[in-house]
């Protein structure tokens, strides 16, 4: 597994991620974002371009076809090991809140 | 500038730290009827008249880019589509900067993470920012270091080494401050970022007019002081600066050209360097060839000034006699010439080189290599004068500095008087050889001869220095 860039995942990383648990094109991360977080979370295109870059390189994701100039990803063992790190950690934070100010 | 009816175009320097400034500044002019149309070279925006619009503009860095880029390359072509995707028109790429416009409001931005925007702003920007600073600052450093060990003489005596190191300091000093003004600008931006705000804009950064405009102004002032103390000081040398000035401020001029050049013919990125790298050469062989062709025209012209200081000049004649010819008609002895005007001055056997219009002489004299050397020191100023003779003392080494060791000379009481000191060293250095080092708080003459001086010829020497 390549180096761990990220302790922590920021938002639109982790949606990046739950994205692409089945194959599908880059470019349509966004609406999918958008969509999922009732517009909640916005990806910039740019920002979705460099991510996509990064985590190929990180080996959480792999290519899986081009069209084009269009590109499909998929999570890979990595990329889930690494979002399956994160939930845990969120969990681990809405535990310790309900204990602690819902008492 | 040029402005007609339907075009519009105008130099604009973009900084990687300051891209919203751009985005403003292009939002101004689609307010006022002026839509962007492409940028030709690496500075020049051309506008097109359109009906006033309200625009947005994104002005990103595409960080797989290069300065190097003529087109838009195949891999951002691909994050174009990513833009136009989430609503962004593409007007142009130039170097790592693509342009992008919008009408919606709600399009997000293209960089929706500020700390890897910030991220990206800084790879793009450690080249200019940090390598090249600190590049600066070391030659400037190494010159200076250079400067005060080995060459202080030398700075002090010539205005042309003195301008030259002043110069060298004034860029270290510059690259200092643009170095200090980038890392504040880092650390609040990171600070910022670290907060979830967006990215402060850096503006330290100098607009395209004035950025050239100060080099040129610069160039003009410091040619014009140059040629004014070169004047002064009677140091041709200086003349080389305004030639170096117009050498530098023309380049700029090409260098544009050369990219807009490249654009035309769609240069890939490695040709592109190479053609930069081969004016590069061409220019430095310029650069050479005009200052190596303006030492030689500074150096005949002053071969001919020393005959046309005659009378200031000192003629020395070899054999064990030292005088000063009087009769320029006598051409039997032949002569060197001496000009007290210079700083300092070495002279090595040119008493039997001259002598070609006697050939007894030559015969006789150039076999014997008899050789008389003068160093004249007038330094400018006192303390320049007490560590010449300090160092002549610790026998330290320096450019222009006398080898004399004071401790082992003996002084010569007939040669001396009231504020004229000599000291003299024989066979120290070799067998033959007499050294004299003659001084009267003001100037220092530092002689090397195969043998010793009669009274006579000291005094000669002592009417033309002293």
């Amino acid at each position: 597994m390549a180096r761990l860039k990220y302790k922590t995942l920021t938002e639109q990383m982790f949606y990046i991620l739950i994205c692409l648990k089945e194959e599908c094109c880059g470019i349509d991360i966004m609406e999918m974002v958008a969509a999922m977080t009732d517009g909640r979370i916005t990806i910039g295109p740019g920002t979705l371009y460099a991510l996509l870059g990064d985590f190929v390189k990180q080996g959480f994701i792999r290519e899986t076809a081009v069209e084009g100039r269009k590109r499909s990803y998929i999570l890979t063992d990595a990329g889930r090991m690494v979002l399956k790190e994160e939930y845990e950690r969120l969990k681990a934070q809405v535990v310790d809140y309900e204990k602690n100010m819902k008492s | 500038m040029k402005k007609d009816d339907n075009i519009f175009s105008i130099n604009r320097a973009v900084s990687y730290d300051d891209l919203d400034s751009t985005a403003a500044y292009l939002e101004k002019m689609a307010r006022e009827g002026w839509m962007l149309k492409d940028i030709t070279g690496t500075t020049r925006f051309n506008f097109v008249k359109t009906e006033p619009r309200e625009l947005r503009y994104a002005v990103e860095i595409f960080s797989e880019g290069s300065v190097y880029d003529t087109y838009t390359i195949e891999s951002n072509q691909e994050y174009i589509e990513y833009c136009q995707k989430a609503g962004w028109n593409f007007i142009c790429s130039s170097g790592k900067i693509d342009y992008f416009y919008t009408e919606d409001k709600d399009a997000p931005d293209i960089e929706s993470d500020p700390a890897m925007k910030l991220k990206t702003i800084e790879k793009a920007q450690r080249q200019m920012k940090i390598v090249f600073p600190l590049i600066f600052i070391a030659m400037s450093a190494l010159n200076l270091l250079i400067n005060l060990t080995n060459s202080l003489n030398v700075m002090e005596c010539s205005f042309l080494h003195f301008s030259a190191s002043m110069l060298w300091i004034f860029v270290g000093a510059l690259y200092i401050m643009m170095l200090i003004f980038y890392l504040a600008w880092r650390g609040k931006a990171r600070r910022a970022v670290a907060c979830g705000e967006k990215i402060p804009p850096n503006k330290m950064n100098l607009s395209f007019k004035a950025g050239y405009g100060l080099i040129i102004v610069f160039g003009l002032v410091h040619s014009a002081f140059m040629l004014l103390m070169g004047l002064k000081f009677g140091e041709k040398e200086v003349f080389m600066f305004p030639f170096i000035w117009a050498v530098i401020i023309l380049l700029i001029f090409i260098s544009r050209g050369v990219s807009v050049y490249a654009e035309k013919k769609r240069l890939s990125r490695g040709s592109y360097k190479a053609l930069l790298a081969v004016l590069t050469v061409v220019w430095s062989v310029v650069l050479i060839t005009g200052i190596t062709i303006v030492v030689v025209l500074i150096m005949n012209s002053s071969s001919k000034d020393r005959i046309i200081l005659a009378e200031k000049d000192i003629e020395v004649f070899g054999e064990s006699d030292v005088f000063v010819k009087r009769d320029q008609t006598d051409t039997h002895w032949g002569h060197f010439i001496l000009s007290v005007d210079q700083y300092t001055l070495t002279a090595y056997d040119e008493v039997a080189a001259n002598r070609h219009d006697d050939e007894e002489y030559i015969s006789d004299e150039v076999g014997l290599k008899r050789s008389w050397e003068f160093s004249i020191y007038k330094p400018r100023f006192k303390s320049t004068y007490d560590r010449l003779l300090k160092e002549a003392r610790e026998e330290k080494y320096r450019q222009l500095s006398i080898n004399f060791d004071t401790d082992i000379a003996s002084h010569v009481p007939e040669y001396e008087s009231d504020d004229i000191t000599v000291l003299s060293i024989k066979g120290k250095y070799s067998p033959i050889m007499q050294r004299y080092l003659i001084f009267d708080g003001k100037s220092i003459v530092y002689l090397r001869c195969d043998e010793d001086l009669s009274a006579q010829q000291m005094e000669v020497i002592r009417r033309s220095f002293f």
